[in-house]
């Protein structure tokens, strides 16, 4: 731990707030002095913006702030002018400065010259710095001092200004070590940077714009030495955890010589609860269902199974369970700057080597990319499938878009050279848990937005777009025994209006109320009702069973006007309309094993 | 400072970027998670009982109780339910299903429904996702509202002139009254009362028993919005007026946008797109007496796309609704879609995040907001127009006096999409004046009609440096204040009629005219058991009457001797033609049939002769105008045919059901079921049975005859009956046409959905080649597989498929196909004249 002199003074009452491990406390206020580089510093991805992010990311509840004070063109005089008002005023407690490339360069920018005005000599560059230094501590501050970064990005020396500038970073060096103060130096990291980086001896483009002003890596690097001064832990988001490889049949296994007693053969619950569904008491992740499977529930017969099985029994138990509930798991999608990626074909590795600003865990495991304005998207996640077989990704979009399974491209389009919005790509899986991402960029002036789906065998269907897990599961409904059931679902085929009578001999009739009409009947039959999601209304159920012959279109009562209500009493539905003014009603029960009874009363 | 204002401008930015996740409240609110049950899904509405039971629906058709953190199922296997309330007095739930109004009784009180009643199912539904039924509310009379949405899809868009679904319209009328509002007053009623909505799935009714909804951006609408219904009013979404008589399909499409905007109503306020809201839910009037905040009798809203509750105030300028409103609550799990105040005072939402992407990012929750009850949220409370400007209110007493930002923009009305704001104008603010408590702000802008105004008061603090969540309110401005506003108008009887219409309003639209029947199909005889009301039996010997027993108007009323209760009433009047200016309006032969001597049925010439709406001849005069004007000139004869039930009284004289009328004119029905709000000249008084009796008013010449009178009929078993005279059919599935021709009698052997889609020249007759080419028209969808040929899973009639196979393949072939339904054919032709017909009744019914 690394406490400055000056802050000694005021340790007995702040060490309450400040964790023994951290730099950083509670209110601290950094302001970040400086020229042009600082100006850009708070842009969106500026190197001040990006450090925020991570310190807020890191330590969200320290409420640390930073502020922006660099000024175009400025030298070390202009800055001491402005000391005050810009870095004193603001109270703060950490000063950053970070100053001296305008100091140099403008003893030989010719537009500088041509208006009869100069750099700052070596002596006024270190008097300056000493003076701002000790007037920044006598405010209760410490400084972080920073040596000038480059004028041109040559690594080898060869740049116009590169002996000034070695020059004055001495300067600041020296200062830094004389007036205890941390020594920031971005010159020396630069320089090493560059040289691994620079291989063609470029003087702008790896990290500025111009060979001085930061491009978004340039950004990067400065945000990441200005965290490391600051000891801030770099937060990476959290990779999806490696899990062991999917042994299913291991989980199946032992699910079928044990779990299945209390939660069912199929998952479907019996003492305990079903393990099946939606609904988790404990947590859907798989690091809950995983913690659950290691410590059991207290006092219930679901025990800690850590101290039965190995880990690697209880992640194939977990990873079972979830291979039952096929679909995505965990669906982060984090959101990065244009700049890095541009011309660059998309690979996780890309992305892996910039700092994303905001992940944000997607709810109820739906991919769904924004259309943004400033940014390509990364998807993450778990894909769990359950059978073998051929699957296909199918995608209609407009946009760069790569999609990765297990660390491999199944599919990469690109919008200049692939005008299709509809994509197909085949592959054959095998049952296991994958990691899916998806790396896509859309455009606000994009009309469709990013949509997938991923077949498989049996009609299986994963939506990567607007797929939840909740309500997806297909609802097979019965009368139950003695008691008859009316249902109101959409079946393909019939009338909106159908009234299907679940009868206990598993006979359905169904009757249209409109005009008193049987529409049709079948027996051996169950309504299997489509699951709700992901549609905007209800996609048609079915009618399972065998049709009963002759069983309509045929009117039970003529000319009825108005149908009223209807009532289940036992095994009988009544259905009841007004006909010229007098109540009929037309009761259907169940008639042996296939067949129905209609009377009209 | 330049660096001070950057470095903020980071730090607002990175503050940004963590509020995604958290809510924004205003001081002294916040939001409560209530855990739904298993297998409530999706949820699409709520309500409240007294004994503070809270019941939602689900779109998986369930209804769900909520008593005590303990969740019962009342009620499963509905159709999308979209919308529930509670019937305190009939201890009832009602909801929307999509395909029926339906009532849901538990009768054995075992806390599950046993019986479900359709209360009407009088519209259309073709089965296209997008036919949303939403509500019901309902009026201080317990009367039901609900909304029908207009289908995503179908073959009767209105694009004008533009590229169907590419920029010209794509919402379609599939069956009747999608894209209207509808009330139903009890089981069996259904009346039709305002049209031209696309996606109304707000729907509201104000303490004042204003209906209030909300409708969606698309086509045909600009952008979402809140409009006051005024029954006859069309609302701009031209694909739902074929459901008037006075429109049909072809001339709908023979319009433009122009011709639509001549008699469209605009929203009373529009809500700006993504900023306020995106998908409007229903309306709810803050009543809870301040247990909710400073915002009492203001309208909250929530948007489902933005997972935010917003704010509303209405108020009438010119005598129409407008007004403003402004966000207040953001970070809801889901999309807000119907809400409720408890009796605590707390705002419940039913949320969902389904079909339609919700910022908040739940696909369904069940949350409610909550004040702590002392907590004055810094906020802007409402605004309203003034003479040259707008006054502001503020909940707090501000600080620093900032002149706000004005800025104006209209919309396009068109078949597009949505539209863009047109001409915003950045205008100037004077005269900026601040009250002496510091909490009201008036200002002059230039005003323009048709206009929306967006007030931003940018970085606007209280004197207790409270910053403001939401610094901008919307101001739709349809008109501009008037010299003198409108007075309130008189209103007789209950002081509502629901309709939105103040009495003999000049600006209720007329009646459509139709075509009456001809004269010979009116001119009924007396049944035995009517009481023919000839000379005899009228009192005022002033009336004189002729050798063919007409009878023209005398001096004074005309009261008949007997006193009637529940009756069937039959009279023909005609007017003298009069080319006279003088006498045009209400003074064209005005009499009127006085139901039990103080309900006034309206008789005025109607026949190109304009009046106010609820004077028109057929009128419950000032009440309810007819359904459709069904005038003949005057020197002709004409008709009404009534059925009426007495009103009830309670023994202290209160109303206890008002008097109910079933009318037609010429043959067409005109008032189908009203209810009667009073008499002619004021409120009900408790009355026994009393006089028919016809009016002396000033006016030209009006003459009767053949009036009968059949005393004491049971009202409500004769209603259905009733309705069907003259040819008529109920609502459902027939689309009301003008029409010369007499009405032929339905056909009755076939389904009549069946027999709409077969009988093409709409003749009411089916040809065998009509029959033929509806069936061979389902071969080519049935053919799932595309191999020419119906199999067993394509054709699901075992028996059917047997018989016809001829060459057994286990297959039909397209002629097979239609072979079989030649055979059905003759069965059908029960009189075997060649045609199907009305004639040819009815099937033997079925047993088994």
């Amino acid at each position: 731990m690394k406490i400055p002199v000056h802050l000694f003074a005021v340790c007995a009452i702040s060490i309450s707030l400040v964790s023994a491990e951290e730099n950083l406390k509670t209110n601290d206020r950094i302001v970040f002095l400086g020229d042009s580089i600082t100006a850009a510093g708070v842009r969106p991805t500026g190197y001040i913006t990006l450090a925020s992010k991570q310190i807020e990311l890191a330590y969200p509840d320290l409420n640390v702030e930073l502020i922006g004070a660099g000024i175009g063109g400025h030298k070390v005089p202009d800055c001491q002018e402005r000391l005050q008002t810009d870095v004193l005023d603001h109270k703060p407690t950490i000063v950053f400065i970070y100053i001296g490339i305008n100091d140099v360069w403008h003893w030989t920018h010719p537009k500088v010259i041509a208006r009869g005005k100069k750099g700052t000599t070596p002596e006024a560059f270190e008097s300056g710095l000493r003076e701002m230094i000790e007037k920044i501590n006598a405010a209760g501050a410490r400084v972080i001092l920073c040596t000038p970064t480059v004028i041109g990005e040559e690594p080898d020396g060869s740049n116009t200004d590169d002996a000034r500038l070695d020059q004055y970073a001495d300067i600041s060096r020296r200062v830094a070590t004389e007036t205890n103060s941390q020594l920031l130096d971005l010159r020396k990291a630069f320089i090493s940077n560059l040289k691994q980086s620079n291989a063609e001896n470029l003087t702008q483009g790896i990290l500025t714009l111009d060979g001085v002003h930061m491009n978004d890596a340039g950004n990067q690097l400065i945000s990441k030495l200005v965290l490391e001064a600051l000891e801030v832990p770099s937060r990476k988001p959290q990779k999806p955890t490696e899990s062991a490889t999917a042994d299913l049949e291991r989980g199946k296994t032992i699910y079928s010589q044990l779990c299945f007693n209390c939660h069912g053969p199929h998952l479907e619950g019996g003492i305990g609860p079903a393990l099946n569904d939606q609904y988790w008491h404990h947590g859907s992740s798989p690091e809950a269902i995983l913690k659950l499977i290691n410590k059991g529930v207290p006092g219930s017969e679901m025990i800690a199974f850590e101290a039965v099985f190995p880990e690697a029994d209880r992640l194939a138990m977990r990873d079972f369970i979830l291979s039952e509930q096929e679909g995505l798991r965990e669906v982060v999608r984090s959101v990065y700057p244009t700049g890095p990626f541009k011309g660059k074909r998309f690979t996780p590795a890309l992305f892996d080597s910039v700092e994303s600003p905001t992940q944000t865990p997607l709810p109820e495991n739906l991919y769904y990319f924004e259309r943004n304005k400033e940014g390509v998207m990364r998807g993450r996640s778990k894909l769990y499938i359950k059978d073998a077989g051929d699957y296909e990704f199918s995608i209609r979009l407009i946009g760069r878009t790569s999609i990765f399974l297990d660390g491999e491209e199944v599919h990469y389009s690109d919008d200049k050279t692939d005008k299709s919005t509809h994509l197909n790509k085949k592959l054959s899986l095998k049952p296991g848990v994958y990691d899916l991402e998806i790396l896509h960029e859309e455009k606000p002036s994009h009309s469709y937005r990013f949509q997938g789906a991923l077949r498989g065998p049996k009609g299986k269907l994963f939506a990567l777009n607007g797929r939840s897990l909740e309500g997806n599961i297909p609802k097979i409904i019965k009368a139950r025994p003695a008691e008859a059931l009316v249902v109101r679902k959409w079946i393909a085929g019939l009338p909106p209006r159908a009234l299907l009578c679940l009868l206990p001999n598993q006979v359905i009739v169904a009757y249209n109320p409109v005009d008193g009409y049987v529409i049709g009947a079948w027996h051996s039959a169950e309504i299997n009702q489509t699951p709700s999601l992901p549609d905007r209304s209800a996609k048609p159920s079915e009618i399972k069973g065998t049709s009963i012959p002759g069983a309509g279109p045929d009117a039970a009562l003529p000319g009825a006007n108005r149908f009223l209500r209807y009532e289940v009493h036992g095994d009988t539905v009544y259905l009841v309309s007004l006909l010229d003014g007098e109540e009929k009603t037309v009761a259907i029960s169940p008639e042996g094993a296939q067949s129905f009874n209609l009377t009209v009363q | 400072m330049k660096s001070f204002t950057l470095g903020a401008l980071a730090l607002l930015f990175s503050l940004c970027l963590i509020g995604q996740a958290s809510a924004q409240l205003p001081a002294g609110y916040r939001i409560e998670t209530v855990p739904l049950p298993k297998g409530a899904v999706t949820i699409l509405g709520l309500c409240h009982k007294l004994d503070g039971t809270l019941a939602v629906v689900s779109w998986e058709g369930e209804v769900w109780e909520y008593k005590e953190k303990i969740w019962t199922r009342f009620a499963e296997n509905l159709m999308e339910p979209n919308g529930i309330y509670y019937d305190e007095k009939e201890e009832a739930y009602y909801v929307a299903q999509k395909p029926e109004l339906t009532r849901l009784v538990d009768t054995n009180q075992d806390g599950i429904c046993d019986r479900y009643e359709c209360v009407t199912d009088a519209f259309g539904v073709s089965g296209e996702y997008h036919e949303y039924h939403y509500g019901p509310v309902v009026d201080s009379l317990g009367r039901k509202y609900a909304s029908l949405n207009l289908a995503a899809r179908g073959d009767f868009t209105v694009p004008d002139g533009k590229p169907v679904g590419k920029g010209g319209g794509n919402m379609s009328y599939n069956a009747p009254w999608r894209g209207w509002v509808y009330r139903s007053d009890r089981p069996g009623h259904f009346q039709p009362l305002a049209n031209g909505f696309r996606s109304p799935c707000g729907i509201g009714m104000s303490p004042q028993d204003e209906l209030f909804i909300t409708d969606n951006q698309g086509d045909w609408v600009a952008d979402c919005c809140l409009y006051h219904v005024r029954e006859g009013n069309f609302y701009g979404h031209p694909a739902s007026l074929p459901a008037r008589p006075d429109f049909t399909k072809e001339r709908v499409l023979s319009m433009t946008a122009e011709d639509f905007a001549q008699f469209r109503t605009p929203p009373a306020v529009w809500f700006p797109r993504e900023i306020i809201a995106n998908t409007p839910g229903s309306p709810v009037w803050d009543t809870t007496g301040g247990k909710f905040g400073p915002f009492e009798s203001q309208i909250f809203i929530g948007d489902q796309r933005q997972s935010n509750y917003f704010r509303c105030g209405v108020e009438k300028v010119n005598g129409d609704y407008q007004g403003w409103c402004v966000d207040f609550l953001r970070g809801l799990e889901s999309g807000p879609v119907k809400m409720s105040f408890d009796s605590l005072g707390r705002l419940w939402s039913a949320q969902v995040g389904r079909g339609w992407f919700s910022v908040g990012g739940k696909r369904t929750a069940l949350q409610y907001a909550e004040w702590d009850g002392k907590t004055t949220p810094f906020a802007i409370h409402s605004t309203t127009l003034t003479k040259k400007g707008f006054e502001v209110s503020f909940t707090q007493p501000i600080g620093q006096e900032i002149t706000p930002t004005v800025k104006s923009w209209h919309y396009h009305y068109y078949s597009t999409y949505g539209s863009p704001p047109v001409d915003e104008t950045v205008l100037d603010v004077t005269n900026y004046t601040l009250s002496e408590d510091r909490k009201t702000v008036t200002f002059d802008v230039p005003l323009t009609e048709g206009k929306i105004y967006a007030i931003q008061f940018p970085e606007q603090k209280s004197t207790e440096t409270a910053a403001l969540d939401f610094d901008t309110i919307y101001y739709t401005a349809n008109q501009l204040r008037p010299a003198k506003e409108p007075g309130p108008g008189r209103n007789v009887g209950w002081d509502i009629t629901g309709s939105g219409w103040i009495r003999n309003d000049k600006r209720r639209p007329a009646p459509p005219v139709v075509e009456p029947l001809p004269n010979e199909a009116c001119e009924l005889s007396a049944p035995d058991a009517a009481t023919v009301l000839d000379g005899d039996q009228w009192n005022n010997s002033t009336w004189p009457i002729d050798q063919q027993g007409i009878m023209s108007r005398g001096e004074g009323n005309n009261e008949t001797k007997e006193a009637y209760g529940n009756a069937r009433i039959h009279v023909e009047f005609r007017f003298d033609p009069s080319d006279d200016p003088e006498w045009t309006g209400q003074l064209y032969g005005n009499s009127g049939v006085f139901l039990m001597s103080g309900y006034e049925l309206q008789v005025v010439n109607s026949h190109n002769n304009l009046t106010f709406a609820d004077g028109t001849c057929g009128s419950i005069y000032g009440q309810h105008p007819p359904r459709v004007n069904a005038s003949r000139p005057p020197g002709q004869w004409q008709s009404y045919d009534i059925l009426m039930k007495a009103p009830e009284f309670a023994k202290d004289g209160s109303v206890v059901e008002p008097l109910r009328a079933t009318i037609f004119h010429n043959g067409v029905l005109i008032q189908d079921d009203v209810w009667v709000y009073g008499e002619v000249g004021g409120p009900y008084k408790a009355h026994g049975k009393r006089p028919l009796m016809l009016q002396d008013h000033k006016g030209t010449e009006v003459a009767f005859r053949n009036a009968w009178i059949v005393p004491d009929v049971d009202y409500d078993q004769s209603l259905d009956a009733f309705r069907s005279n003259f040819g008529n059919t109920p609502n459902q599935f027939v689309e009301a046409t003008a029409s010369d021709e007499p009405q032929v009698a339905p056909i009755t052997i076939l389904p009549s959905n069946m027999v709409r889609d077969m009988d093409k020249n709409a003749d009411a007759t089916i040809t065998l080649e009509e029959f033929l080419n509806y069936r061979a028209a389902q071969f080519d969808p049935a053919d799932k597989n595309g191999d020419q040929l119906l199999d067993g899973d394509e054709f699901r009639s075992p028996g059917a498929l047997k018989g016809g196979d001829k060459n057994e393949d286990g297959k039909l072939t397209r002629e097979e196909h239609l072979n079989i339904f030649r055979g059905q054919f003759p069965a059908n032709d029960v009189n075997e004249d060649g045609v199907i017909s009305a004639k040819d009744g009815k099937k033997k019914k079925v047993s088994r």
